[in-house]
């Protein structure tokens, strides 16, 4: 059975992680392993399949203390611990000293000036800084095997220019808006 | 939410319309300068034929296409904005292709600290007492789905699932779908495409605030 189905427990129904099949699945892992330990211990007159019943019922007993969660859980795929996310505009580059600087929001909308140096930025980002350029910085952490890294990401927006036609119909709205409030 | 915590998170754009998946290589999408030499250096191709194109970009980004779809998805949040401009770009290459309909899909999987917590979650969205207990044993929720509104437009409609997470132990699923029609089959298509495009824009915000939203309704409202 995949780890897929194992993690499937309903909410609020099934008062542990297993269904009976998996019951048994853990049954049967367990009973070997006791058969194994213990298999001289056995009073003679109890047959084999006496004893398998007996074990079977034993560890259907104990499968709900079979560790679940951590373990079985596929953390391959946990998505990263995003801490702060900023969006901003780029308000000046200075080469020279190898900065730029921004406005920027917060994601709770509170607004900050930043001062960034350039090799924050991989070589391909650094392509696209340049005055009134958008971007968005995401501090976040990331879980690999047991190492947990801080991570500053920035990523320059690639929106397409704004088109003549958007222009256009920008244009009109302004004049439209200018019009109502009765400015030329 | 420390009731809660999000272990997963992922998004994921579809397009519905004609579109050609041999045209949709990493190669492809850096000629028409919709992505950068980085962007594609890494990229894995699993498989681009004349009947489906799949690859995943360096940063994780998942492109299928088929047929009569496209999807872009990714299980980082942080990328939003990356998938958000590359499929408008994407739809501003491609503007007279024939786009039937969009889709908006935001999914959280949230470990639930309580046991006791979780199944209460369940036992307040869909109560036993009244049906299920008298029917059947042991009866659990598997999956609810509500359907409704989000604005005035009548192509959109918006479905809300949450669910029990197949990935996440104890853990509950919510996901929310906005889907727009842009034209039925039968008639003719012009400028889907671009009005695909204008729907992402409007919508993209509440899409993926949705979700939220939603859980934290259900934390806040169902006291552990």
């Amino acid at each position: 059975m995949s780890t897929v189905v194992d993690n499937k427990a309903n909410l609020g129904g099934i008062t542990d992680s297993y269904s009976d099949f998996e019951n048994l699945e853990s049954a049967q892992n367990t009973k070997i392993r006791v058969q194994k330990r213990i298999k001289v211990d056995l009073p003679e007159e109890i047959t084999k399949d006496e004893s398998v019943e007996y074990f079977l019922a034993r560890a259907a007993v104990r499968a709900p203390r079979v560790p679940t969660s951590d373990i079985i859980d596929d953390v391959s795929e946990k998505s990263p611990e995003i801490l702060e996310k900023w969006t901003g505009t780029v308000t000046r580059l200075d080469e020279e000293n190898n900065l730029f600087f921004g406005n920027l929001v917060r994601s709770s909308g509170e607004e900050e000036q930043g001062e960034f140096a350039l090799e924050e930025l991989s070589e391909t980002e650094r392509n696209f800084v340049e005055e009134g350029a958008s971007f968005v910085w995401t501090l976040m952490y990331r879980d690999i095997g047991g190492t947990r890294l801080k991570i500053s990401q920035f990523y320059f927006r690639r929106l397409p220019p704004i088109s003549d036609s958007e222009w256009e119909k920008a244009r009109q709205e302004a004049k439209r808006i200018g019009a109502k409030l009765g400015i030329q | 939410m420390n009731k809660a915590k999000i272990e997963i998170e992922g998004l994921s754009v579809v397009l519905v319309g004609s579109l050609n998946p041999m045209i949709f290589h990493p190669k492809w999408f850096q000629s028409v300068k919709l992505l950068t030499e980085e962007d594609v250096k890494d990229a894995e191709v699993s498989v681009i034929t004349g009947d489906v194109a799949q690859f995943v970009l360096g940063n994780g980004v998942r492109i299928v296409v088929v047929h009569d779809r496209m999807t872009m998805s990714v299980s980082d949040m942080s990328k939003k904005e990356f998938v958000y401009d590359l499929i408008i770009k994407t739809l501003n290459v491609l503007y007279h292709t024939p786009i039937k309909a969009v889709g908006i899909h935001h999914n959280i999987h949230f470990r639930v600290s309580e046991r006791t917590y979780y199944d209460k979650i369940g036992h307040t969205l869909a109560p036993k007492e009244l049906i299920w207990n008298k029917v059947l044993k042991k009866a659990g929720l598997e999956r609810l789905t509500i359907r409704g509104c989000d604005s005035e437009d009548k192509d959109e409609s918006v479905r809300v699932h949450v669910e029990s997470s197949a990935k996440v132990s104890q853990g509950l699923f919510v996901s929310s779908h906005y889907e727009k029609k842009l034209s039925s089959s039968e008639e003719y298509v012009v400028e889907t495409a671009e009005k695909a495009g204008k729907y992402i824009e409007g919508s993209w915000d509440r899409a993926l605030n949705k979700c939220t939203e939603v859980a934290e309704m259900i934390f806040a409202e169902i006291k552990p």
